[in-house]
């Protein structure tokens, strides 16, 4: 829902440019640290799997999400482990997540943070039988323990649109 | 993606990248720490994202009664394609805007490196645009807040970082 003057230069760079720049964000292995590669991977990896919950399949979606998780997310989520099911069973919740971009925003030591951009299908006995997509915006801060990179929290920006 | 640069600054950028390279190098002797940062946490990336703010905010806002102003200034942030696309659509822009009234500001949030090489990075935005303006038939100004992801290339052009394409996801 854009407004025409409202994103009028953004609808015209996007109608334009869009089969260009589509496969913008190919790695580029040649120039980024593996390092580097293995923080954004991993929050690309845990931001699908946040997106990505259904009432089919809670318990493995919710072990995903904690297999990428660490500290404070970790905790947060171990916490719903009950409730979760009993929460999306009764309008048969799911949100099927997809990453459409992902970039580093800072690497320092074993600390990292990276933004994401990802949009879900949200469905429902409450929102109709084809679902509503919702635009998210996604900021993961990453700990590395062991060699692996984690997430340690996750804050979405403004509301989903 | 076009990059029109000639072939004595490709040979000159490729130079200096060489010797940043091996400035790199002497650092990750010093500190091993420092050799995990690769090209998306480097120097060039912080400067090409500090550029790519600044176009991303400039690009995105305009007030109606400065129109030719705001569209000069974004034009000076930009380069190749999307240069071409953007004073393609300008003349409906300055239209649409004057006939709305539409004040539009943008807020640049979070950003993040998506990929680089010397000569370009990609970048993704989180960006706010705040617009007022006057629908047809109303006589109250409407408020609108759109919030959404902006992924730019921001291409070296010199020693300055413009814009070569822009999308919203």
């Amino acid at each position: 829902m854009v407004g025409a003057a409202t994103f009028l230069v953004l609808a015209a760079a996007a109608t334009a440019i869009g089969a260009v720049t589509r496969n913008a964000d190919a790695p580029n292995a040649s120039s980024a640290s593996p390092t580097e590669v293995a923080a954004l991977a991993a929050a690309r990896s845990e931001s699908l799997a946040l997106t990505t919950i259904r009432y089919q399949s809670a318990d493995a979606d919710l072990a995903r999400i904690l297999a990428g998780a660490t500290g404070q997310l970790r905790s947060q989520f171990e916490k719903q482990k009950q409730q979760l099911s009993s929460t999306l069973g009764p309008n048969h919740s799911s949100s099927t997540g997809m990453i459409l971009s992902a970039g580093l925003t800072s690497l320092s030591g074993d600390t990292a943070t990276a933004v994401v951009a990802a949009d879900a299908t949200v469905s429902g006995s409450d929102l109709g039988p084809s679902g509503v997509v919702k635009h998210y915006r996604i900021v993961v801060t990453l700990q590395r323990q062991n060699g692996r990179w984690l997430a340690s929290d996750v804050s979405f920006e403004g509301q989903p649109q | 993606m076009s990059r029109p640069i000639g072939r004595a600054a490709v040979a000159i950028m490729a130079l200096n990248w060489l010797v940043a390279a091996g400035a790199g190098v002497t650092l990750a002797e010093r500190a091993p720490a420092q050799s995990e940062i690769g090209a998306l946490t480097n120097p060039n990336a912080s400067d090409a994202v500090a550029a790519a703010k600044s176009a991303v905010h400039t690009i995105l806002s305009y007030d109606y009664r400065s129109l030719d102003a705001d569209i000069k200034a974004a034009k000076a942030d930009l380069t190749g394609e999307f240069a071409k696309e953007y004073a393609a659509s300008a003349p409906r822009l300055l239209t649409e805007a004057g006939q709305l009234k539409a004040i539009v500001q943008a807020t640049v949030g979070f950003s993040g490196v998506v990929s680089a090489t010397p000569d370009d990075v990609v970048v993704l935005l989180f960006v706010d645009q705040a617009t007022v303006r006057q629908n047809p038939g109303s006589s109250v100004p409407t408020t609108r807040i759109d919030q959404s992801r902006v992924r730019v290339t921001m291409t070296r052009v010199g020693d300055r970082w413009l814009v070569s394409s822009l999308n919203a996801l």
